[in-house]
């Protein structure tokens, strides 16, 4: 069995080619297969007596799978020759060259290997040659590809494309059968077409003239083998038969594939001598360039609002979707609806109701059931993939509003931007009928926009859409942004926070979002001024994006964590809001509580050795307990983190500090340095001989507490054994 | 409620279940985390999952599961250069069988992977799953995946042995699978007979490549399993062993169960079967006294959602051994459609028939058998009084006492986790 490829631009007459190539192979004796895969399938007509067959792709979306059966797809036309269609969506939706990935994926399930062709033939769309339009090159579809074409530049500029493609896939293997000339009748098409073929050192297998018989024959829906089976120009169908039956039995050389660069192309094919060009560019005098100059415009329009994962092209974690979807899921009376495949919703859903029980299971705090319960699927499937899941968006949203809904969300999922599902559309359309629900896109399209991080970004970007920009702040008031509403500790941690500004005499209006419903979103403005819980990265894009946005005030530090930044967080923060509350006595209790723990625990930590290896950049809360317990720090070894950069300490230069730390750095140090306590974010599971390993929280306790809590936890662990029994007990890994 | 996984997750998950060999996600990193923690908390294989160790390109800090990263640039232009370097460094890190999956987005793209497998000089040792089908059913993209392997590993036939057998339709998805596989072990040793392979979840490549000489299949969870089973009675002529009651979960579907077995192999049950008897009895003098002192539990009423083939026995287990009201009984998506129907026909012979098909029912039931996360959250919520969490998502308690929900030792778990739930009726 051999199997051949004929790809050349739309509209240039491949399909003529393959059908009357298939009529006259047929008369070999041989049993042939030819499958058009072009979106118009229109490749088998003429075979088919001028009319269509059933396409593969409509099959799918009309026959559940365990129904379905070769026979349905498979017809048989002149000459015996078999005919599939794959067919593909409408213009303008869907992904076609998904479908023909599906066309022959489910060929291939349903068996149609297992019938003895002699030979196979695909008539391949050669305008896009991406990954779906490519199949038919893999080794496994095609032995021998022929490329049909005018004299046409654009007709030549798509051939070459496809040797770009072909050569991809195969370097300098030889499997091209030849250029097959498909005449526009033009002046000079011959010299071009002659030029070219030189050029990618390709014979040209066949020169088919024009003719009126090609229109006859259409008209009266049959090949030329069965019309005009002695006519000069069916002869030319005759031999290139003779030259694809060549292939079969290894007489037909083949060619690989030598593509011409672009600036080749011109000067090949169209003669222009750009070295000339360029020439005569350099010594004529500049003129200046007249770039677009766009309105002068107020706002975010046109700003960037960029995470430092996508700002620096790094590999992205996580994916935008997640990111958005979880500042969406905090609007509490908002419903989120996941436009993509189900795996997406259910990783989605997973991570949620985790951090949900997560948080009840340490802190006793329950999320609110509705959190997991605002995820709504699309659930996109092979069908909806190739024809687009505008309808299937469009039902979920008006289910989604006839069970309440007002506020919607839509995020889009990698496969829905890909295939370029137009969400404002269906948005327009549902707007008609329901003009009172608010539908927001989350057009984040997967991680085509960045990682989680940017995904956060995108959501707060849009919840800010639901705020009232007529509202002025009022003294006394503030909003908390950028929680980690993911993070189990987050709930506990607010609660802290709540206390310690009600010391202050201040009220926390909105959680820019944690668990907000839409109300407080509206109202966010009336906030004298906005704390950060964390500094991190993507929470310093959010206040630039918010003070960008809405011209707000921003408190100078994040959530404190430990004694001391507590105490100094609670002044600044009395200065920075004139509270007329006398926070000093609160600091000196806490301050005594400190340092009576300091005091019983520093005998057995003073001049202890301490490693530190964290992805936060912020660990002076963790430095000032050790500091004052009297320890060493010996090294600080910050991991990659996709959200931060560089160390901020106020104990700069008191330690060694190395970056793109990693476990082997990590060992080392430990034979080293010889450190007394490691603190890891995940500490390592296997012995390392007198050596106490302790875990850094990624969401540590904020306020004062937590000091003591670590001062009397390092103080217990130094007297337990370093290595604990069952760390002996792991074996090497798999 | 919990939003159920699909093909993608069935297919990884039956990657990772043998012991060597490694799911590699043509991906961005989104898709990766989940199954990559998944795959590690269900099976691990590794002593630490310390993300230092796992820093290296690829893993990001996990040691399950890698993935190319796909970007925004590899969706335009193909992800040809990190195909080409995973690929090699998969090798150096991995057992026998690398199997690359593409995630729905990269099943866009059209990579052609096997082309990279065969430049890499891999094509030995890689498959590829270019799509797991998007949205489908997580059994269905399991037992497919497990199909690709079993031909990638070329069995050839070998002389049956008697005793041997093989259970299907097994996953490191299910709950507590190593649980039961060793409970199942333990009753299949009463009649004489020794597992080879479990396909699959723990076994390994070499292990599977022997499962030829197995004198039966036994089918599990037929969602799982028949379609593997019946790739093998067709290779093989292996027959299949599988019971109409579904998976041994209760007395009366581990006894049918059992006598399908016993039927299938011509051999003599009488020895499982007087274990379960004895074991039933040990229990009666329990629930007795448990009985005496509340009614319970009969009258108590269950709310259940789970695959087919647990469904049925389960549903009946309920109703005909302890009383109890089938409040709502929904199962999972690609089930068993002759279980389904059984189960249908089951609730309407018993008066019941508006009980199917529903989740979790409109008026709060006694207990809730689901996934871990539904049970922890209706729990907390105070929309039941007790729960047994069936299937994954797990609520995330730490287990180590071995625990199963099939045969003898399982009923001894349902009944602990519904006695005690129940203790909590006002």
């Amino acid at each position: 069995m051999i199997q051949i490829a004929i790809y050349g631009k739309g509209g240039i007459g491949k399909s003529t080619v393959s059908a009357n190539l298939s009529a006259a192979l047929s008369s070999s004796g041989k049993s042939i297969l030819q499958i058009g895969c072009d979106p118009k399938h229109d490749s088998t007509h003429l075979l088919m007596g001028g009319t269509s067959i059933p396409t593969v792709l409509n099959y799918i979306r009309t026959k559940v799978p365990e129904k379905r059966d070769l026979h349905d797809l498979v017809f048989t036309g002149y000459g015996g020759v078999c005919c599939v269609e794959a067919g593909g969506p409408e213009p303008g939706v869907g992904c076609a060259g998904r479908g023909i990935l599906t066309t022959f994926e489910l060929l291939e399930q349903l068996g149609i290997r297992e019938i003895p062709f002699d030979i196979i033939i695909y008539d391949v769309l050669g305008d896009v040659v991406c990954g779906g339009f490519a199949v038919p090159l893999r080794h496994e579809y095609s032995d021998a590809i022929f490329l049909v074409t005018s004299g046409e530049y654009m007709s030549l500029y798509a051939a070459n494309n496809i040797l770009k493609g072909i050569r991809n896939y195969d370097h300098a293997t030889a499997r091209i059968a030849g250029i097959i000339y498909n005449s526009r009748g033009l002046e000079h098409e011959e010299r071009f077409i002659s030029e070219f073929a030189k050029a990618v050192k390709l014979p040209i297998v066949a020169s088919i003239p024009r003719s009126d018989l090609f229109a006859k024959a259409e008209k009266e829906g049959g090949t030329l083998m069965q019309l005009y089976p002695d006519a000069d120009i069916t002869s030319i169908f005759k031999g290139l038969a003779e030259h694809v039956l060549g292939l079969c039995c290894g007489i037909t050389p083949l060619f690989p594939a030598f593509p011409l660069t672009e600036s080749e192309m011109e000067s090949i094919v169209l003669g222009r001598n750009i070295a000339e060009k360029l020439c005569s560019y350099t010594h004529a005098p500049r003129k200046e360039q007249s770039r677009f100059r766009s309105p002068a415009t107020t706002g975010t329009i046109g700003k960037h609002f960029l995470t430092k994962g996508v700002k620096n092209k790094e590999p992205l974690h996580g994916c935008a979707l997640a990111g958005a979807v979880t500042s969406a899921v905090n609007v509490t009376d908002a419903v989120t609806i996941v436009h993509g495949p189900r795996s997406c919703a259910h990783i989605l859903s997973n991570f949620l109701q985790s951090s949900s029980l997560k948080e009840k299971v340490r802190y006793g705090v329950l999320m609110p059931d509705n959190r997991q319960n605002m995820l709504l699927p699309t659930d996109m499937s092979e069908e909806t993939f190739i024809f687009g899941g505008i309808e299937e968006l469009r039902q979920c949203v008006e289910n989604a509003i006839s069970d309440g809904w007002n506020t919607i969300f839509i995020a889009t999922t990698c496969p829905a931007g890909l295939i370029g599902d137009d969400v404002e559309l269906v948005i327009s359309c549902i707007k008609m009928d329901y003009p009172d629900v608010k539908i927001l896109p989350l057009l984040v399209d997967g991680n085509l926009e960045g990682d989680f991080a940017q995904g956060l970004i995108e959501g707060y970007r849009k919840v800010a859409e639901l705020v009232d920009m007529s509202i002025s702040p009022e003294k006394g008031w503030v909003n908390i942004i950028g929680e980690k509403s993911l993070s189990d500790g987050e709930g506990a941690n607010f609660l802290i926070i709540e206390n310690l500004l009600s010391q202050l005499g201040l009220k926390v209006n909105c959680r820019f979002l944690n668990m907000t419903n839409l109300e407080k979103i509206r109202e966010f403005k009336k906030a004298q001024f906005n704390i950060l819980a964390h500094d991190d990265d993507s929470n310093l894009v959010l206040r630039d994006f918010l003070i960008d946005r809405f011209d707000v005030a921003f408190f100078e530090y994040p959530f404190p964590i430990g004694f001391r930044e507590t105490a100094a967080w609670l002044k600044a923060l009395k200065q920075y809001s004139d509270s007329k509350v006398d926070i000093e006595p609160l600091i000196e209790v806490e301050k005594l509580k400190y340092e009576t723990e300091i005091k019983k625990y520093r005998p057995f930590l003073r001049n202890k050795k301490l490693l530190v290896n964290s992805y936060s950049r912020r660990i002076d809360w963790i430095l000032d307990v050790a500091f004052d317990l009297g320890m060493e720090v010996v090294k600080v070894g910050m991991l990659k983190s996709s959200t931060d950069d560089i160390i901020r300490s106020r104990y700069a230069g008191l330690f060694e500090v190395e970056y793109d730390y990693d476990s082997e750095k990590r060992q080392k140090d430990i034979r080293e340095l010889c450190p007394d306590l490691v603190l890891s974010n995940y500490p390592p599971a296997f012995a390392t001989e007198g050596v106490h390993h302790d875990s850094i929280p990624l969401v540590p306790e904020v306020g004062f507490d937590i000091s003591i809590k670590l001062a009397k936890r390092w103080g217990q662990f130094i007297r337990l054994p370093a290595t604990e029994g069952w760390k002996y007990d792991g074996g090497e890994s798999e | 409620m919990n939003l159920l996984p699909d093909a993608l997750t069935g297919a990884l998950m039956a990657i990772e279940g043998i012991t060597d060999a490694r799911a590699v996600l043509n991906s961005p990193t989104g898709c990766k985390f989940y199954h990559g923690h998944i795959a590690d908390k269900q099976y691990p294989r590794d002593s630490s999952y310390d993300p230092l160790q796992y820093q290296e390109k690829f893993f990001f800090g996990q040691p399950r599961i890698p993935c190319t990263y796909l970007d925004e640039d590899d969706y335009v232009a193909g992800s040809t250069e990190k195909l080409k370097s995973i690929l090699p460094d998969m090798a150096k890190k991995s057992g026998k069988l690398i199997v690359v999956v593409n995630s729905p987005g990269a099943s866009l793209i059209g990579d052609d992977l096997k082309r990279f497998m065969s430049e890499a000089g891999l094509q030995d040792r890689c498959i590829a799953i270019e799509s797991t089908g998007f949205s489908r059913p997580v059994t269905e993209g399991f037992e497919d995946a497990v199909l690709r392997m079993l031909e990638w590993m070329d069995i050839q036939p070998l002389p049956r042995v008697p005793n041997k057998v093989n259970l299907v339709g097994i996953s490191i998805l299910h709950k507590n699978w190593e649980g039961s596989v060793s409970e199942l072990k333990r009753l299949l040793a009463f009649m004489g007979l020794e597992v080879g392979s479990v396909l699959v979840a723990g076994s390994g490549v070499n292990d599977i490549r022997r499962s030829s000489n197995a004198a039966c299949n036994i089918v599990v969870c037929s969602e799982y399993g028949l379609k593997i089973g019946r790739w093998y009675e067709e290779r093989f002529g292996i027959p299949i062993a599988v019971s109409s009651e579904g998976a041994p979960v209760g007395y009366e579907a581990t006894e049918s169960w059992i006598l399908a077995i016993a039927k299938v192999l011509g051999i003599d049950p009488s020895a499982a079967l007087e274990e379960i008897r004895k074991e039933r009895k040990n229990v009666h003098r329990k629930i007795s006294r448990f009985h005496s002192l509340t009614g319970l539990p009969k009258g108590a009423s269950f709310a259940l959602k789970a695959d087919s083939s647990l469904a049925l026995p389960l549903t009946k287990c309920l109703y005909n051994y302890l009383g109890m009201v089938p409040a709502a009984v929904k199962v999972c998506p690609g089930g068993d459609i002759e279980q389904e129907q059984m189960l249908k026909e089951f609730l309407m012979r018993i008066d019941f028939g508006n009980s199917w098909d529903c989740f979790p029912g409109e008026e709060p039931a006694d207990i809730v058998i689901a996934d871990g996360h539904t049970v922890g959250l209706m729990r907390e919520n105070e929309l039941c009084r007790g729960g047994v969490e069936i299937s994954l998502p797990s609520e995330g308690r730490l287990e180590f006492l071995p625990r199963t929900y099939m045969g003898t030792a399982g009923m001894l778990f349902l009944l602990e986790e519904i006695l005690n739930g129940l203790k909590a009726l006002p």
